[in-house]
């Protein structure tokens, strides 16, 4: 009988990487930040790529950001996220870029500068992963 | 910034002696019959050896080695009967360039630029959890659980938003698929030359929206070869040189994971850097240009590559590429074999050979009349590099 694949793939196994899903899981949306000159370093790195500190803070940032562009997949290339679904390019207000999915709405209804904010999914896989949601304003 | 004191003693110095290519069209057509197909060293070791025979060259010239696509530099060499000086793995428009250093500095004499890829036949994943390129760019695998994978799904994002800026429409990216197709049917071993019109491309089926199938580039089998060998020599070679006028390159990895150097920029920082250079290393004006050649694994790399070299302004590529300029008969004939979209997805070699034959003459019933100055062009991944070739 074939292997059954991992219905969602698991987040990316860097070593600097392990302190962001562990935040996520208690529902808490923090990026690392170089302790030296301040810079967001996302996605958590060796060291800063601003000052070459290796030296950070894991900062809870606002997780309020605007839509800056979007895909709706159609093809499928994991079992376990099944197409029709979305992609959202999301800046927050803190400066990152950050890549999520927007939940709670219509993917046809998706548009540029929409504001959003973090929300939590618990998944089966054992990680929690973090979506957008449009602000509650 | 480069020296361009030294960029234009490099110019002319190197010229391509010989080209080769695999049957990419009969491959394929093999492939979907069900054969039994070569590996990437076939493939490979096929272009060589025409290219050998185009140049006219004996194999124990080669004191260089330059490879391309999953092949090894060390088993190319040894599956070939090679013991170079030198090898190296890059891709096409770098290879070019690094194999030109080597000559014009007298380090080598004659270099092999060998590619090789069974991506087809051998299933390649370009998408999901082990993305090719997953292990040298970030991006392709990051974002796996949010299922935001596959470099289409990352220009397809590009796109969407170069439409929100600028107002560019799907239509009009549909013209560069358009005008390739054009080209593609005018080479008999384009693997794709059905006619494809702009209503055609409109009802193609989306892959991740807004780029559908018709955005996507082909993925095949083949190989491609080029013999660069010192220019001095060329008055001895069996074909017409191709020199390598001027080149310039320049790359953005800075929050490249983050994706800002595409979803901000579009890659224009490093347009501009080359783009002030390699006009000046050829000595040529862009205006001089007869036809172009732009990296194309997406439609929209075309119109990026537009507007960062300044073939347009800026957020005017959808209009400029919508007035047919591309195709054939247009002011700017662009990837004339058919490209990536068309003839074959060689990750920009195919487009040396093609740039080749047509300072050759020898592009049949798509050649450019009195072809001397073609540029190519390529910034995937953000890895921009551009090259001037002229011919006698």
């Amino acid at each position: 009988m074939a292997t059954q694949k991992p219905a969602r793939p698991s987040p990316y196994p860097g070593l600097h990487d392990k302190p962001f899903w562990e935040f996520t899981a208690k529902h808490e949306f923090r990026l690392p930040r170089c302790a030296q000159c301040g810079k967001y370093q996302w996605p958590p790195a060796a060291v800063c790529a601003g000052c070459l500190s290796d030296e950070y803070t894991w900062e809870r940032v606002s997780g309020v950001g605007t839509v800056l562009s979007w895909v709706v997949f159609q093809r499928q290339y994991f079992p376990g996220i099944p197409p029709p679904y979305n992609c959202i390019l999301v800046q927050l207000d803190e400066g990152p870029l950050f890549i999520s999915n927007l939940v709670g709405v219509e993917d046809g209804a998706i548009d540029f500068d929409l504001r959003v904010q973090v929300d939590f999914q618990d998944l089966p896989e054992g990680y929690t992963l973090p979506v957008f949601r449009l602000t509650d304003s | 910034m480069s020296d361009l004191k030294q960029a234009k003693l490099l110019r002319d110095k190197v010229c391509i002696a010989g080209v080769g290519d695999t049957d990419y069209r009969a491959d394929s057509e093999a492939h979907r019959q069900g054969a039994v197909m070569p590996d990437s060293y076939r493939y490979a070791t096929r272009a060589f050896k025409r290219a050998l025979e185009d140049s006219g060259l004996q194999k124990e010239a080669v004191d260089g080695v330059i490879v391309g696509g999953p092949i090894s530099s060390s088993r190319t060499c040894e599956v070939l009967g090679l013991n170079p000086r030198w090898t190296a793995s890059e891709d096409a428009g770098r290879a070019v360039i690094l194999a030109t250093l080597w000559i014009a500095s007298g380090m080598a004499s004659t270099v092999a630029l060998i590619y090789g890829n069974n991506q087809r036949s051998g299933g390649t994943q370009y998408g999901g959890a082990r993305a090719a390129g997953g292990e040298q760019n970030l991006s392709y695998v990051y974002y796996a659980p949010w299922g935001m994978t596959s470099q289409g799904a990352l220009y397809a994002m590009m796109a969407r938003r170069h439409m929100g800026l600028y107002g560019t429409t799907q239509e009009q990216l549909g013209h560069i698929a358009v005008a390739e197709r054009r080209w593609a049917s005018m080479n008999p071993n384009a693997v794709m030359q059905d006619p494809l019109d702009p209503e055609v491309y409109l009802k193609g089926r989306y892959i991740c929206e807004p780029l559908r199938i018709f955005d996507y580039c082909l993925v095949n089998d083949g190989g491609v070869s080029l013999i660069l060998t010192r220019a001095e020599t060329a008055k001895d070679l069996a074909r017409p040189p191709v020199f390598v006028s001027g080149f310039s390159a320049a790359e953005l990895h800075v929050d490249s994971t983050q994706l800002r150097p595409r979803m901000i920029d579009f890659y224009r920082p490093a347009h501009k850097r080359v783009r002030d250079e390699v006009y000046a290393a050829a000595g040529i004006d862009q205006g001089d240009v007869q036809s172009l050649h732009i990296y194309d694994s997406f439609t929209c790399h075309i119109l990026f590559a537009l507007e960062g070299f300044g073939f347009c302004g800026e957020g005017e590529g959808g209009p400029f590429v919508a007035t047919g300029v591309l195709g054939p008969g247009g002011a700017l004939p662009i990837n004339t074999s058919g490209g990536m979209l068309s003839e074959s997805y060689m990750q920009g070699w195919n487009h040396q050979v093609e740039i080749a034959r047509q300072i050759r003459g020898e592009a049949g019933l798509r050649q450019i009349a009195d072809c001397h100055h073609v540029q190519y062009i390529s910034d995937a991944s953000g890895k921009c590099t551009s090259i001037i070739y002229r011919g006698d």
